[in-house]
C-alpha cells in the first residue's frame, strides 16, 4: 500500500496542480479527451524508454553520450529496412530494436576493448553514428507518415502493451534476475565484483545492448507521433540524452521509496509529460516551458543532494527541542524542590 | 636471448613492453598531441597541392580554432579538478548579447570587453555555487543551466538578430586584437596553472579529492578560482564571437560545450583531470580539429562523411594517448 | 592486447576507406588539382576586362560555394540539379557546406571556400545576417548572393557593394493572392471554423515567415472585415502562442516555434483538440509532422480540418497528398510549392552573370543591385500532383536551358533587370512548366 502511494503521489500531485491551473487560466482540462490521452501515452512511452536506457549505464558510472545517436541509427536503418521489406509498424519496431541493440553492443565492445572513459567514447561514437544516419537513405531519415501498416504504432492499446512489456522485462532483468544481481554488485564495487568472480565485461555489454534497444523503441514511438525522424549532425543528438536525464534522475529517487527504480522512472516520466501537456494547454511559449522544467529539476537536485544535511538539521532541531524541554522540566522540578524546602524549613 | 648482468640473466623486453614504456613516458605524452597536429598538416599539404600551407589557410585555421581554444584554455582549470561544465556555450552567447548591447549603447570597446568578461564570470561562479554550496555535481548543474541559459537567450533575442557595426569588428580583427588578447590570456593561464598554487591545488584535487582535503586544501576555494579563470576565458571568447562576424543570434554558442570537450581530449588531456593535466591541451586540440576539418574539405571529402572521419580519428587518438593499461576493471565515473 | 591492436588497425583502415571512397566527383568539390591565386585582395575576380565570351567554355571553371541550412528533400534535389545539370552545361564546380545553422559556421565555410579558390557564395540561410557575411566574403574576394527577400538585408540594397550580387526569393504578392483565393473559395462566410496559423520562426526574425503570417492575417482581415486589437507585425512576431482578439470573435490562434523543438507538436495538438479550429495554416513545411495529430482530432471531433502549408517536391509531399483522411480529403489540402530547380537555377544565373562580367545587367533603375522574385506553384489536389509527381526528380528538371540562358548576359548582352524579372514571371508559372515538361 505504501509502495502504491509512493508510486502515485508525484504523478497525481502534478496532475492535480496542472488541472487546477489549466482550468483556471485556460478553461480546459489537462486530459480533455481520448486524443489527449493518446498523445500523453505516446510521449510518456518515448520518455520512459529513453530514461530507462540511460538508467542502464549512468548509475554504473558510464555516462554514455552516444545514446541519442544510437536512437537515430536504430530507427533510421532498422525502420527503413523493415519498411522496404514490407513489414508494418511492428516490423519497424522490431527492426529498430535490433539495429539499436547492435549499435549499443558495438559501443560496448569498443568500450571494453579500448578502455576509454564512457563519456569520451560517447562523443566519438556520436560523431560516427550521426554521420552514418545522415548519409543513409539520402539524408531523408525515417518517414512513417502515410506508410502502410504503421497505424498500429499510434494505437493506444499497443502503446500501453509495449510499455507494460518493457516494465515487466526490465523489472525482471534489473531486479529479479542474476544479471541484475550481478549488476548491483558491480555498481557497489567493481573490484570486489571482479574478485568474487563476476564477469563485468558481459554485464557491461548487455547493459549497452539493452540501452540501444530501449532508445530505438523511444525513437519509433516519437517518430510515429511526429511523422518523420530527420537525421542530425554536430552532436545535436546529445540534446535528447541531456533532456531525459531529468526523468531518469527523479525516477531513481522515487525508486528508492517504491522499491523498484523502473516503476520510479515510469512515475517520473508520467509526471514530466503531464507537466508538459499542462503547460501546452496553458499556451506557454517554448522558452518559458524549458525554464520551468529545468528549474524544477534544479530545485529537485538541490533538495536531493542536500537531503542528508536537511535531515541532520531536522534531527538537530528536534534534539535541541528535547533538550530545552528537559531543561524546563528540570528547572520546574528544582523550583518545586526549593519551594518544598522553604515550606518544610519554616 | 636473456642478457647477462653480473651473473644473473635479465629477460629482454618484448615489443609491447617497449611500446608501453614509451607510451608512459611523460615527454611522449606531452608531445604526442602536438606531433599529431603537425602530422595532419604534413599529410594534407601534398594532398591539397600545397594550398594547405598557404598563408590564408594557416590564418583561417587559427581564426576558426581561436574561440574554442580560448574557452578550452579557461575550462581546463575546471576539468583539472575532476569536474565538467558544458554550459559554456549559452553562457558565452549571453555574455556576447550583453557585450553587443553595451557596445551599441556606448560605442566603447573596452566597456564591451569588460561587460562580456564580467557577465561570463558571474554566470560561471553561479554554476560553481550550485556545486560548491549545494553539492550538485557540476555536470548535472551544467546540463540544467545549459537549457535554462539557452531559453533565456531565446527570450532576450526574440525576433531580432543583434548586430555590431562590422567596420569596428574588422578594425579589431585587422589590428590583431584577437590574437593579442588570446596570447595574453594564454600566458596568464599557463603561469597560473603551472607556476602557482592554484594550478597545483587543482591537480591534487582532481587526482584525489579526499587526499587534497586531508592535506589542508579547501577544494571549494580552488573550485571557485577555476571557475573564475574559465569565466574569463568564456568572456573573451564572447568578445571574439562578436568581432568575428558582428552578429549574435539564437544559434550562437550552440554545441560549444561538447566542442570544447572534444578539443580538450584531442589535445591529450583527460576531461576528468588529475596530475597529468595541463593548460595547453585545449588550444592544441582546437587547432587539430580545425586543421582536420579544413584538410578534409580541401581534399574534396564529402561534407556528409567529414564528421564520421572526425569521430574515427578522435577515438584513435584518444586511445593512443590513453594510459589505461590492462586493468581488471572498466573505467567508470559517477556523475549523478 | 592483440585484439586492441587489431581494433586500432581496423579503425585506421576505416578512416582510409572513408578518405578514398568518399572523395567528391570532379564536378563538385574536388579542388586538389586546381591552383588558384591567393584571394587576399578585396576586389572580386570578375572577368570585367574581357570581351563577352560566347559560351561557358570560354571562361575558366568557376567555383561556387553553397551554404545549406538544413538537410531536407530540397537540399538533396538542389545538389543533384547543380551537379548533374548546371555544372556540366556551364563549366562550373560546386562546393556544398554541411548543415549550417549559425553565423560562425557560415564564416568558417566562407574561409574554407576562400582557401579552396571559390569565386562566389550562394547562401540558402536567408538574408538575416547577409550584411555582415557579404562583407566577410568581400574581404576574401568572393561574390555573395543570398536566397531570401530584399527586406532581410535591406542595408545591402541602399549602397553599391562590389561583391554583392543581390537576392532571390519567392514572390510574396503572388503567395498572398493564392492564399486569399483559396480561403475565399473554401472558408465559410462567417469564419466560424476558426484558424490556427503556425508562424514558425517569425518570432526569431525569419522575414519570409513573418511576412507570410502578416499576409494571412491580412487576408482574414479583408475577408471578414476584422479589426485586430494589436497591429499585424506585433501579432506575427509573437514568441508565445497568441489568441488574436478581433471585433467579430473569430477564433484565430498564432502558434510560433519550430517543428523540432520539444513540446511544439504537443502544443499544436492541444490547440487542435480544443475543437475551435478548422483551418491549420502553416508558414513552413509541416504537413508530415502535423498529419497524425490532425487525423486524430478529425476522428475525435468528427470534423474536417483543412491544412494549408508550404512544401517542396519529394516523397513527403507525394505521401501527404495521397493519404486520405476519414472525410476522403488528402492530408494536406493546399500547398505553396517551391520547385527546387527553379530556385536554384535563378540563384545560379545571378551569380554567373556577376562572374562573367554582366553584373551591371542586373542593376535596377536606381543603379543598385536587385532582388528578384520567382513564383511558387499552388497545389490543391492529388490529381494535380499526379501530373507533377516526377517534376524535379530523376533528371526531369522543371527548368530548361532556355530558362537559364534567358537570364544570362553572355547570351543577351543587353538584358536588363526588368527583362530578367519578366522572364522569371513567365518561366516560373505552372502553365509554362507544364507545357515544357508535359506538352
Amino acid at each position: 500500500m505504501k509502495k502504491l502511494f509512493y508510486t502515485l503521489v508525484v504523478p497525481v500531485s502534478v496532475w492535480a496542480i496542472m488541472e487546477l491551473l489549466s482550468r483556471c487560466f485556460a478553461g480546459v482540462s489537462v486530459i480533455a479527451n481520448s486524443a489527449d490521452m493518446k498523445s500523453l501515452f505516446r510521449t510518456l512511452t518515448s520518455t520512459f524508454c529513453f530514461a530507462m536506457a540511460l538508467n542502464c549505464n549512468v548509475p554504473m558510472g558510464r555516462m554514455d553520450l552516444s545514446t541519442g545517436a544510437q536512437m537515430y541509427l536504430g530507427c533510421i536503418l532498422g525502420g527503413n529496412i523493415a519498411l522496404k521489406l514490407g513489414f508494418g509498424g511492428v516490423g519497424v519496431l522490431i527492426g529498430s530494436i535490433l539495429v539499436g541493440c547492435l549499435a549499443g553492443f558495438i559501443v560496448g565492445v569498443v568500450f571494453i576493448n579500448l578502455r576509454i572513459l564512457s563519456m569520451v567514447l560517447g562523443l566519438g561514437m556520436t560523431l560516427i553514428y550521426e554521420c552514418i544516419s545522415f548519409a543513409s537513405y539520402k539524408q531523408q531519415g525515417l518517414m512513417l507518415f502515410g506508410k502502410p501498416g504503421v497505424g498500429i504504432l499510434s494505437n493506444i492499446w499497443f502503446i500501453v502493451s509495449v510499455a507494460a512489456m518493457i516494465i515487466l522485462f526490465m523489472t525482471y532483468m534489473l531486479q529479479l534476475s542474476v544479471f541484475g544481481y550481478k549488476r548491483r554488485a558491480i555498481r557497489g564495487n567493481q573490484k570486489l565484483a571482479v574478485d568474487s568472480g563476476i564477469n563485468i565485461y558481459i554485464n557491461c555489454l548487455i547493459c549497452y545492448a539493452m540501452a540501444g534497444a530501449l532508445v530505438a523503441v523511444s525513437g519509433v514511438f516519437d517518430t510515429a507521433f511526429k511523422g518523420t525522424l530527420n537525421p542530425v549532425l554536430g552532436m545535436s543528438s546529445n540534446n535528447n540524452t541531456f533532456y531525459n536525464m531529468f526523468p531518469m534522475r527523479v525516477g531513481m529517487f522515487l525508486g528508492v521509496f517504491i522499491g523498484n527504480p523502473i516503476i520510479g522512472i515510469f512515475a517520473s516520466s508520467i509526471s514530466l509529460n503531464i507537466l508538459i501537456l499542462g503547460m501546452a494547454k496553458l499556451g506557454l511559449d517554448q522558452s518559458l516551458q524549458t525554464i520551468i522544467i529545468f528549474s524544477i529539476f534544479l530545485f529537485f537536485m538541490i533538495y536531493n543532494m542536500n537531503q542528508e544535511k536537511l535531515e541532520y538539521n531536522k534531527r538537530k532541531r528536534e534534539r535541541k527541542k528535547i533538550a530545552l524541554q528537559h531543561r524546563r522540566e528540570m528547572k520546574e522540578m528544582q523550583t518545586q524542590v526549593n519551594r518544598n524546602h522553604i515550606t518544610t524549613g519554616s | 636471448m636473456p642478457e647477462k648482468t653480473e651473473g644473473r640473466s635479465v629477460p629482454a623486453l618484448r615489443l609491447n613492453e617497449r611500446y608501453e614504456i614509451i607510451r608512459a613516458n611523460r615527454f611522449v605524452n606531452a608531445l604526442f598531441p602536438l606531433v599529431m597536429f603537425l602530422l595532419i598538416i604534413v599529410i594534407f599539404a601534398p594532398l591539397t597541392g600545397g594550398q594547405f600551407l598557404s598563408r590564408n589557410a594557416i590564418i583561417s585555421i587559427l581564426n576558426q580554432a581561436l574561440i574554442v581554444g580560448t574557452v578550452a584554455t579557461g575550462v581546463a582549470f575546471i576539468y583539472t579538478t575532476g569536474n565538467l561544465d558544458i554550459s559554456v556555450g549559452p553562457i558565452m552567447a549571453f555574455a556576447a548579447i550583453i557585450g553587443a548591447t553595451v557596445y551599441n549603447n556606448t560605442l566603447s570597446v573596452p566597456l564591451m570587453v569588460a561587460s562580456c568578461i564580467v557577465v561570463a564570470v558571474l554566470l560561471m561562479l553561479f554554476n560553481c555555487t550550485l556545486s560548491a554550496i549545494f553539492n550538485i555535481k557540476t555536470i548535472t548543474a551544467a546540463i540544467v543551466m545549459t537549457r535554462i541559459y539557452g531559453a533565456i537567450n531565446s527570450k532576450i533575442l526574440g525576433a531580432s538578430t543583434l548586430r555590431v557595426d562590422y567596420t569596428i569588428c574588422r578594425e579589431l580583427d585587422n589590428g590583431g586584437f584577437r590574437y593579442a588578447a588570446f596570447f595574453a590570456f594564454f600566458i596568464i593561464s599557463f603561469l597560473v596553472y603551472h607556476k602557482t598554487k592554484i594550478g597545483r591545488a587543482d591537480r591534487i584535487i582532481g587526482g584525489n579529492r579526499s587526499n587534497a582535503v586531508q592535506t589542508g586544501l579547501s577544494p571549494n576555494r580552488f573550485l571557485y578560482a577555476s571557475f573564475l579563470m574559465a569565466g574569463i576565458g568564456v568572456g573573451l571568447a564572447a568578445v571574439f564571437t562578436i568581432t568575428r562576424s558582428g552578429t549574435i543570434n539564437q544559434d550562437t554558442g550552440t554545441g560549444m560545450g561538447t566542442d570544447v570537450m572534444l578539443a580538450t581530449v584531442l589535445g591529450g588531456m583527460s576531461i576528468f583531470g588529475g596530475a597529468k593535466s595541463n593548460s595547453y591541451s585545449g588550444i592544441i586540440g582546437a587547432l587539430t580539429v580545425t586543421a582536420l576539418n579544413k584538410g578534409l574539405l580541401m581534399v574534396g571529402v564529402s561534407t556528409t562523411v567529414i564528421q564520421g572521419i572526425r569521430g574515427v580519428i578522435f577515438i584513435l587518438l584518444v586511445f593512443l594517448n590513453s594510459n589505461s593499461g590492462r586493468e581488471k576493471i572498466l573505467p567508470s565515473r559517477q556523475q549523478f | 592486447m592483440k585484439f586492441k591492436k587489431n581494433l586500432v588497425v581496423l579503425l585506421a583502415c576505416i578512416t582510409m576507406f572513408f578518405l578514398s571512397a568518399c572523395k567528391g566527383s570532379a564536378s563538385t568539390s574536388t579542388i586538389a588539382s586546381t591552383t588558384t591565386p591567393e584571394s587576399s585582395a578585396t576586389t572580386a575576380p570578375l572577368a570585367t576586362d574581357k570581351a563577352p565570351a560566347e559560351t561557358p567554355q570560354d571562361f575558366k571553371t568557376f567555383k561556387i560555394g553553397v551554404v545549406e541550412k538544413q538537410a531536407t528533400d530540397e537540399t538533396v534535389v538542389r545538389r543533384e540539379f547543380y551537379e548533374n545539370f548546371i555544372a556540366p552545361n556551364y563549366n562550373v564546380q560546386f562546393i556544398f557546406s554541411e548543415v549550417i545553422t549559425d553565423v560562425e559556421g557560415e564564416v568558417n565555410f566562407i574561409e574554407n571556400c576562400a582557401d579552396a579558390g571559390v569565386d562566389a557564395i550562394i547562401c540558402m540561410r536567408g538574408g538575416t545576417d547577409a550584411y555582415q557575411l557579404s562583407q566577410i566574403a568581400a574581404d576574401y574576394g568572393m561574390l555573395y548572393l543570398y536566397q531570401g527577400r530584399r527586406e532581410a538585408a535591406a542595408d545591402l540594397f541602399v549602397a553599391d557593394y562590389d561583391n554583392f550580387i543581390g537576392a532571390f526569393g519567392a514572390s510574396l504578392p503572388l503567395m498572398t493572392k493564392a492564399y486569399s483565393d483559396y480561403l475565399a473559395e473554401n472558408a465559410s462566410d462567417d469564419g466560424s471554423e476558426g484558424f490556427i496559423i503556425l508562424s514558425s520562426d517569425a518570432s526569431k526574425g525569419n522575414l519570409v515567415q513573418t511576412d507570410l503570417t502578416v499576409s494571412i492575417l491580412q487576408v482574414l482581415q479583408d475577408k471578414y472585415g476584422l479589426t485586430y486589437e494589436k497591429d499585424l507585425k506585433t501579432l506575427a512576431i509573437s514568441d508565445a502562442p497568441t489568441i488574436v482578439k478581433n471585433n467579430k470573435d473569430i477564433a484565430i490562434y498564432i502558434y510560433p516555434g519550430q517543428v523540432k523543438q520539444d513540446g511544439w507538436l504537443e502544443g499544436v495538438s492541444s490547440a487542435l483538440q480544443s475543437g475551435r479550429y478548422g483551418y491549420l495554416i502553416s508558414t513552413l513545411q509541416s504537413y508530415t509532422q502535423t498529419s497524425v495529430v490532425v487525423d486524430e482530432v478529425e476522428r475525435t471531433f468528427d470534423k474536417n480540418i483543412t491544412v494549408m502549408s508550404m512544401g517542396t517536391m519529394g516523397d513527403a509531399l507525394t505521401t501527404a497528398m495521397n493519404t486520405m483522411d476519414k472525410f476522403g480529403n488528402p492530408s494536406v489540402d493546399f500547398v505553396a510549392l517551391e520547385l527546387t530547380s527553379i530556385k536554384s537555377a535563378g540563384n545560379f544565373a545571378m551569380v554567373y552573370n556577376a562572374l562573367t562580367g554582366h553584373k551591371d545587367n542586373m542593376r535596377g533603375s536606381d543603379g543598385l543591385m536587385s532582388a528578384f522574385d520567382y513564383n511558387r506553384i499552388f497545389l490543391t489536389s492529388p490529381e494535380q500532383l499526379s501530373v507533377m509527381e516526377d517534376w524535379d526528380m530523376n533528371g526531369k528538371w522543371a527548368v530548361s536551358r532556355e530558362y537559364v540562358d534567358g537570364m544570362l548576359g553572355i547570351y543577351h548582352s543587353e538584358i536588363t533587370a526588368d527583362d530578367i524579372q519578366e522572364h522569371l514571371n513567365t518561366v516560373t508559372s505552372y502553365e509554362y512548366i507544364y507545357n515544357y515538361l508535359e506538352g
